[in-house]
């Protein structure tokens, strides 16, 4: 009985290998959209219910981010930590110029909670990054 | 929003053990087993780190 659900899976391994990978156009395509939407890569793989809870607790994070008061970084710090940081924030997508777009002022180093909320709107751009890697490897055929 | 470390701890903890329990596993049983192990293992550590610098002097 094992061993014929293991024939299957490697029958279904090798089936996939033999289809190949999907063109590098809509593999560039779904990275983008997986990178600017949180989950919305994964939503047009069809995997509903993976995309729902993605996007619902990267965004719930980077939104925690913005009540604390969390810092946007800029590429123009002396710091090579905030430059990072900058850029692990822009992973998020287009949240991030979306909230600057609708007024928020990049944050108040002053504030209480601001180190927890910087904290927390990095973490959502790398949890961002994790989620479009997953997405890559659905498209090409590593995971299901 | 103010928040305290413990509450900012245990949010953050919970929504990251979320991500990875999604991204890691397969079933729904396996991603609900991996994410309670990630979320307990974020909040023990960090307890337990807690206690531990709690011995040395300011």
């Amino acid at each position: 009985m094992a061993g014929k659900v293991i024939e299957q899976e490697v029958a279904n391994a090798k089936t996939k290998a033999a289809a190949g990978h999907p063109p590098i156009l809509t593999l560039v395509r779904l990275c983008i959209a997986a990178w600017l939407v949180p989950g919305l890569g994964h939503l047009l793989l069809g995997r509903k219910w993976r995309a729902l809870i993605l996007f619902a607790s990267i965004m719930a994070m980077f939104a925690l981010g913005l009540a604390m008061q969390g810092q946007f970084f800029a590429t123009d710090s002396v710091s090579y930590l905030q430059t990072l940081g900058h850029y692990g924030e822009l992973c998020v997508g287009i949240a991030m110029p979306g909230a600057k777009f609708f007024g928020y002022s990049g944050g108040d180093p002053f504030f209480v909670s601001s180190d927890f909320g910087t904290a927390y709107l990095v973490a959502a751009g790398m949890l961002n990054v994790l989620a479009v890697l997953d997405c890559f490897d659905i498209a090409m055929g590593r995971k299901a | 929003m103010a928040l305290t470390h413990f509450p900012a701890l245990v949010i953050f903890a919970f929504l990251v053990s979320v991500v990875f329990g999604v991204l890691a596993k397969e079933t729904p049983r396996e991603r609900l087993v991996y994410g309670a192990k990630v979320f307990g293992a974020f909040v023990g550590t960090a307890v337990v780190l807690g206690w531990l610098i709690y011995f040395f002097p300011r």
